[in-house]
């Protein structure tokens, strides 16, 4: 297989993945632009000298760096010390919503089974040694989460104070549009995941802003990325139920208290997801 | 797997400790620091005679250069319990003395932590709490005197087939009822797997194999090496359905398409599409044309699903586990099929139940128990994520219950509506997963 004259290297979480895959199925960057991604979570010290050495590096025209508040890691300087010296570098914010699951704190369960559930609800981890029938229990689950429920504007705020500090480490800027959206359209599927709206916005910005895109060539780009995204469901292999509370006091406008959310090999419902979520039941995919 | 807690602790303010708070701790919403040089904490008790571990999922509070780990000491009034030196994030444990515990409803601790530093001698910011550790949760747990022996299985559930052999085997194998108790080995078509012969070989349990029915040569001369002369053997099909899906047929722009569609990028032909592939129209006028051409080229309905109920008919007679007349009998008013080789969760269920009845895995647990498991297991089970579009004409002919004109499909990591996935199969669009 003949090798890619240039690639765009994606230095993010879990996002980046989605930035990636979309990259790679753009038809008509096929054969002519690469799309590589550092897990900016996973990455280890033996990743340096295994997996990103020179060879790695050699084609990274671009690198498409997702920002961190706080000052850099030492993977962060790493990736810095071995990009080509002519790389652009085109710095943008990750989406989070801590605001829309308030109670993801902790569980005792995780310390053994990180995986299982990974989204933490604190007043259903509290539930899980109760002996009661699932309705009762559920009840209970809604009793105690509404009634400890914290104030949510407070907890938007502090979203949106998050979100400000990183777009003004970035080239591209998230707060203002998700802002304007987060109540109109479903953008997240967690905490950090995030649907296909926000892959397609950042798809689109990053594109822009690269400069070894030809402008000329950007409608067409922009039109390949709303045909592989327009039905795409984004990350949602993991998606927490909102509480109907949470989408009541925040005005959540596209909340259906009937949707289901996919967890891996399944679709719930919110009663359905909390259940299994109090009982740390098995699932399947 | 989760071993059962007796009673689950949250800290913070959204948590379940408000009233065992004592003196030294500063609440937020979802943890709580241990501040000062000593806090106290009224642990809830579920009371009883049993011996107890307390696990405490606590984060330490260093900083480079001023403090490289957290000095944590527990102690009652009798005396010391246990101390730890913590520099990340860790799930501590320590039992707790059974005549503190043994018939009370709480225990007195007494946490010491002589390391605590203030935030704004090491940063620039207005935070002068004396912060230690960040307590985030906690657990008990009784105390299990086999808490080191790993018992061997009763059984040995040998599962042999296709993807079909596969999710039964996912299914069997997250069953809580059966977990520890048979061990599940999944022999895939063409894939001898000689490392499963010696655990089998050496088992005391019975040993049961689920086979499917039409496997290759090699497949069936594994398994009859492997399964023992005597074992219950039980035989089960792997149902086709192609009567909703009138249309099939190869098309020749399905190729693998390597590192993107490996088996193709649309894997289900559709002969109607694939002859309008290349009209140049527009795209209402393409789907106007799809469906007045699939209108007219309907073949006959019923003789379709004659034909896959004499399959399985045919398929019933070589099985231990029997399909036909539950999908006839069920086909209309529950979904039994994402696509023609791809059985849902309620077709697994009738299935697995068949393959249960009467075989020694049963004697693991009771009936109602598998079931009630298995129920809840399978509740909004999606399969493998690729659901093909039925025809609206067809639904409309069959009359399925479950079917809504607006139905969406999900095709990996898209939902479709039937005229948006029929648009990308005429156009060959790409997809993404």
């Amino acid at each position: 297989m003949a090798t890619l004259a240039r690639s765009i290297l994606i230095y993010a979480n879990c996002q980046g993945e989605e930035l990636q895959q979309t990259g790679c199925a753009m038809p008509s960057l096929a054969g002519r632009l690469g799309f590589k991604w550092i897990p900016l979570h996973l990455v280890t010290g033996d990743d340096w000298s295994r997996r990103y050495g020179q060879d790695f590096m050699a084609d990274v025209a671009v690198l498409w760096e997702q920002v961190e508040t706080g000052p850099p890691s030492e993977h962060r300087e790493e990736l810095h010390r071995r990009l080509p010296g002519d790389c652009q570098i085109v710095r943008f914010p990750p989406f989070s919503a801590l605001c829309l699951w308030p109670f993801a704190g902790n569980d005792p369960r995780l310390a053994d089974d990180p995986a299982r559930y990974p989204w933490s609800d604190s007043v259903a981890a509290s539930l899980a040694t109760e002996d009661l029938p699932d309705e009762a229990l559920f009840q209970r689950y809604l009793a105690i989460s509404t009634e400890r429920m914290p104030d949510l504007e407070r907890r938007l705020r502090l979203d949106i104070a998050r979100w400000r500090a990183s777009d003004a480490a970035s080239d591209i800027r998230l707060t203002a549009w998700v802002e304007q959206r987060f109540r109109r359209i479903k953008l997240f599927h967690t905490a950090g995941h995030v649907t296909a709206a926000a892959i397609t916005f950042l798809m689109r910005q990053l594109l822009q802003r690269t400069a070894l895109i030809p402008r000329a060539s950007l409608v067409t780009l922009h039109d390949e990325i709303d045909m592989l995204l327009r039905h795409h469901e984004g990350q949602d292999f993991e998606s927490v139920p909102l509480h109907p509370l949470v989408a009541e006091r925040l005005g959540l406008q596209f909340h259906d208290p009937n949707a289901l959310y996919r967890w891996h090999g399944h679709q719930w419902s919110f009663r359905e997801y909390i259940l299994r979520y109090i009982h740390w039941a098995p699932y399947l995919g | 797997m989760q071993e059962r807690f007796d009673a689950a602790f949250l800290f913070g303010q959204l948590g379940n400790l408000a009233d065992a708070l004592g003196e030294g701790w500063s609440v937020e919403d979802n943890y709580a620091w241990a501040i000062g040089d000593e806090s106290r904490l009224t642990l809830p008790l579920p009371g009883g005679r049993a011996r107890y571990r307390l696990r405490l999922t606590v984060r330490p509070w260093v900083h480079p250069g001023r403090c490289e780990a957290q000095r944590l000491e527990f102690a009652t009034s009798a005396g010391p319990l246990a101390s730890f030196n913590l520099d990340r994030q860790t799930t501590i444990e320590l039992a707790l003395p059974p005549e503190q515990t043994s018939g009370r409803r709480d225990i007195a601790l007494i946490l010491r932590h002589p390391d605590a530093f203030r935030p704004s001698d090491v940063k620039p910011i207005n935070d002068r709490r004396l912060l230690s550790l960040c307590f985030m949760s906690g657990a008990l747990q009784r105390e299990r005197e086999d808490a080191n022996s790993v018992a061997a299985p009763d059984c040995h559930l040998i599962i042999a087939g296709d993807d079909q052999a596969t999710q039964i085997a996912e299914i069997i194998g997250r069953l809580p009822a059966l977990r520890r108790r048979v061990r599940c080995h999944l022999v895939a078509a063409g894939q001898p797997n000689g490392a499963m012969l010696r655990q089998v070989d050496a088992a005391s349990g019975a040993v049961v194999c689920w086979q499917q029915v039409g496997m290759d040569a090699a497949t069936r001369s594994t398994l009859r090496h492997i399964v023992p002369a005597g074992s219950d053997v039980r035989r089960f099909p792997a149902p086709r359905l192609n009567a909703l899906w009138p249309f099939q047929a190869p098309d020749n722009r399905l190729l693998p398409e390597s590192g993107r569609y490996s088996g193709g990028r649309y894997p289900f032909g559709d002969r109607i599409g694939a002859s309008l592939a290349n009209l140049p129209f527009p795209d209402d006028v393409l789907l106007l044309a799809y469906h007045n051409m699939a209108e007219k080229e309907l073949p006959d309905l019923g003789a379709g699903l004659a034909g896959d109920a004499a399959a399985w008919r045919k398929l019933d007679e070589s099985c231990d586990v029997t399909i036909a007349d539950f999908i006839l009998d069920n086909l209309l008013h529950q979904r039994l099929f994402f696509a023609p080789p791809s059985p849902t969760g309620a077709l697994l269920r009738h299935m697995i139940l068949q393959l249960l009845a009467g075989s020694p895995l049963q004697q693991c647990c009771d009936q109602a128990t598998l079931t009630q498991e298995l129920d809840f297991l399978l509740t909004g089970y999606l399969g493998r994520r690729v659901e093909l579009p039925i025809h609206p004409l067809v639904a409309r002919h069959f009359r399925l219950g479950w079917w809504q004109p607006d139905m969406r499909y999900r095709w990996h990591g898209n939902r479709f509506t039937y005229d948006e996935y029929a648009l990308y199969y005429l156009r060959w669009m790409p997809w993404r997963r």
